[in-house]
């Protein structure tokens, strides 16, 4: 065997090396890449789904664990805002397979063309869906389901009334130059201007006026100097929450129990008079999805009760799956807060406005950013 | 010019009118020597050249109802430059970049100097092991360690806490834009130290020690026979500091909150706005401007400084 140093080497053959290497490259992660996601053409022969979702869709234990029993193994990517996922789709075409989103963004996607209709019958778990949720309009189409009704929840306030001398009743009332540096909410500038629409006495936050954004950016402004920090993930709130590095978060169903988890301190929450915003997650089947025949066994292995159980126990926000709930009303140790937290009251979820894409996105982005520019 | 070029426009001896031999075989082979060139040519056109062709294109589009329509207008430059917002926190993006570039290169210097003259050889590979040791774990780890550093619950309030100066946590510099300072001149410090410690290496200490010999007086031996030699290395290493910075969005986003928000930071949120146009308008600018800075320091790239 020649020695390392022994080697000679031309110039030519380096060149013509360092070519075929470079121009190959490209080829090898093609070939990887469609090796990983063509490894399964049915359910029975395995393989990958990407998902575009949010980070308490699922947990790395029963990604591992429906990997093993179905084969199917389940590639989450991370998204914030809905608006994100949309483009990312749009833009990638076959590349993602399953897709999450809240209410009135699933007819966006149908209407852009980016998903397929399926039967909610076919995903056996379904069964164990609240029968109205299996029924929720802007899931359905005439030609099926568009969307499999996941989770819920409004967004409220929650505060940790040991650090503040007088507690936020109202949207308006976090405007309070006495709450200076203690907010802390997620970075989801159309969810935001949204509730400074609500704040700001708009009938139809996700549509407002010239007029109506004009006000809802004064709110934001008013708002701007006491908001800590603007959170990419929903776990971050929990985070800052939980270390006192905020006292007020505007958050989901259940950020109480999850501060409280992390050792966080008691929180209470307020529920804003004017009204509020709230989200019914479901997942969506891509239509140009390189494996989207694998969506139906994983979405059916994924939506069992056992593990809408727990994550429950995790998230602590309210799901769809009726049999996880009567598990849990069941149970003393979780019956407590499944109840306070409508895990068995999923009607409740019409009650607020639903999160959906706004009607003149630049115009909402553009105002967010003028606010929470430097 | 080139090192090849530079030997053959001074190599001809007197009285030598014809080329050598060996001239004409090296001129016959001259485009032979870009051919190495070309891996990195398809490399940097494929995910550099052409990305940033698009975002060029895309910037003089508009978006309509969740569509990129291709309209060409120049109103995204003008929102950009004419929003006052925009045009402050782009101020202030370039002017974070400015100070916390000077600041690494005023940290990295000294360092350096210390490391080359006054420490022995084989304890200066420590020395820079240290410098490069924050590169064995990831670049989020390093940010968000920041947070645990001057968080609340930190080392440093607990520190302080612990010496019986503080009752409570304080809230030092985080969330705020001196926190977003402390942590990019930490993030871009090794990049500043590893290029001034280089050139710092190969310095000719005798030199100094000539200046002095003829009377100056050690602050002006340093001046004129260091400094002049450092200055390549100086723009190298600024540059290599300053243009990370001006796009950094992960520092400002964790570290800085509200207060301490910088361009890419509004560029994320117009590319998850589905605001192509605007986000690529403002990336362009910030392309410009480190075109700008590329191009008044380029005299002082010049290679052919080395080899005077």
């Amino acid at each position: 065997m020649s020695r390392i140093s022994e080697v000679k080497l031309s110039r030519r053959s380096f060149v013509g090396g360092a070519l075929m290497l470079g121009a190959a490259s490209p080829l090898l992660l093609s070939a990887c890449s469609s090796g990983s996601n063509s490894s399964g053409g049915g359910s029975s022969a395995g393989g990958n789904v990407n998902w575009l979702t949010w980070s308490d869709h699922y947990s790395q234990d029963q990604l591992a664990k429906v990997a093993d029993t179905t084969k199917i193994t389940g590639q989450p990517k991370l998204f914030s805002d809905n608006a994100d996922a949309f483009l990312q789709l749009k833009q990638t075409g076959s590349q993602f397979d399953q897709v999450s989103a809240d209410a009135l963004w699933v007819k966006k996607y149908m209407s852009e063309g980016l998903i397929e209709p399926f039967d909610l019958d076919s995903i056996s778990s379904s069964s164990q869906l609240y029968s109205m949720a299996r029924k929720f309009d802007f899931l359905n189409d005439p030609k099926g389901a568009i969307g499999y009704p996941f989770s819920w929840s409004t967004v409220q306030i929650y505060y940790n009334p040991d650090k503040l001398k007088t507690p936020p009743t109202s949207w308006e009332s976090l405007t309070d130059p006495a709450y200076k540096g203690l907010i802390v909410a997620e970075n989801i500038p159309t969810d935001l201007m949204a509730i400074a629409g609500i704040a700001t006495g708009s009938k139809s936050p996700y549509a407002q006026t010239p007029d109506q954004i004009s006000a809802a950016s004064n709110f934001l402004s008013a708002l701007k100097p006491n908001v800590v920090k603007l959170a990419s993930q929903n776990n971050e709130i929990v985070t800052m929450m939980a270390s006192g590095e905020a006292a007020i978060g505007i958050s989901n169903l259940g950020t109480d129990v999850r501060v409280k988890d992390a050792g966080g301190p008691e929180l209470k929450s307020a529920y804003p008079p004017e009204g509020t915003i709230g989200f019914i997650d479901s997942e969506m089947i891509t239509a140009k999805g390189a494996n989207k025949p694998l969506v139906k066994p994983f979405l059916d292995a994924m939506q069992q009760s056992e593990w809408i159980v727990q994550n429950f126990t995790t998230n602590w926000r309210p799901l769809f799956n009726e049999e996880a709930a009567k598990e849990l009303t069941a149970d003393p140790k979780t019956a407590d807060n499944a109840k306070r937290l409508f895990m068995d009251n999923p009607e409740k979820a019409l009650q607020m406005t639903l999160k959906g894409p706004a009607q003149d996105q630049q115009a909402y982005t553009e105002t967010f950013n003028k606010v929470f520019g430097a | 010019m080139t090192v090849a070029s530079y030997a053959r426009n001074t190599g001809g001896g007197p009285g030598e009118s014809e080329p050598r031999r060996a001239d004409v075989s090296d001129e016959r082979r001259d485009w032979r020597q870009f051919v190495g060139f070309v891996p990195a040519a398809i490399l940097f056109g494929v995910f550099f050249i052409a990305p940033l062709g698009l975002i060029v294109v895309y910037s003089f589009w508009v978006t309509k109802n969740y569509e990129l329509v291709p309209a060409f207008t120049t109103n995204n430059y003008k929102t950009i430059l004419t929003t006052s917002t925009y045009v402050r926190t782009f101020g202030k993006t370039v002017l974070m970049a400015f100070l916390a570039t000077l600041t690494a290169l005023a940290l990295a210097f000294p360092f350096c100097y210390w490391l080359v003259r006054y420490v022995p050889k084989r304890m200066q590979r420590v020395g820079l092991l240290l410098v490069i040791l924050p590169f064995w774990t990831s670049y989020l780890l390093r940010v968000y360690a920041w947070v645990a550093i001057l968080g609340d619950n930190g080392a440093i309030n607990s520190l302080l806490k612990a010496l019986g100066l503080t009752n409570g946590p304080i809230r030092l510099f985080l969330y705020d834009n001196p926190g977003v300072f402390i942590v990019l001149v930490y993030l871009y410090f090794p990049f500043a130290a590893l290029t001034l410690y280089a050139s710092l290496e190969r310095f000719d200490w005798r030199l100094l020690h000539a200046a002095v010999d003829l009377g100056a007086t050690p602050m002006r031996a340093l001046a004129n026979t260091l400094l002049p030699q450092m200055r390549l290395a100086m723009v190298t290493a600024g540059i290599f500091v300053f243009i990370p910075i001006l796009g950094e969005y992960l520092a400002p986003a964790a570290i800085g909150g509200t207060h301490g928000v910088m361009m890419g930071n509004l560029v994320a949120n117009f590319f998850s706005g589905y605001l192509l146009p605007l986000g690529s308008a403002a990336s362009v600018l910030i392309a410009l401007v480190i075109f700008i800075v590329l191009i008044v320091f380029r005299r002082s790239l010049d290679t052919k400084d080395i080899y005077v």
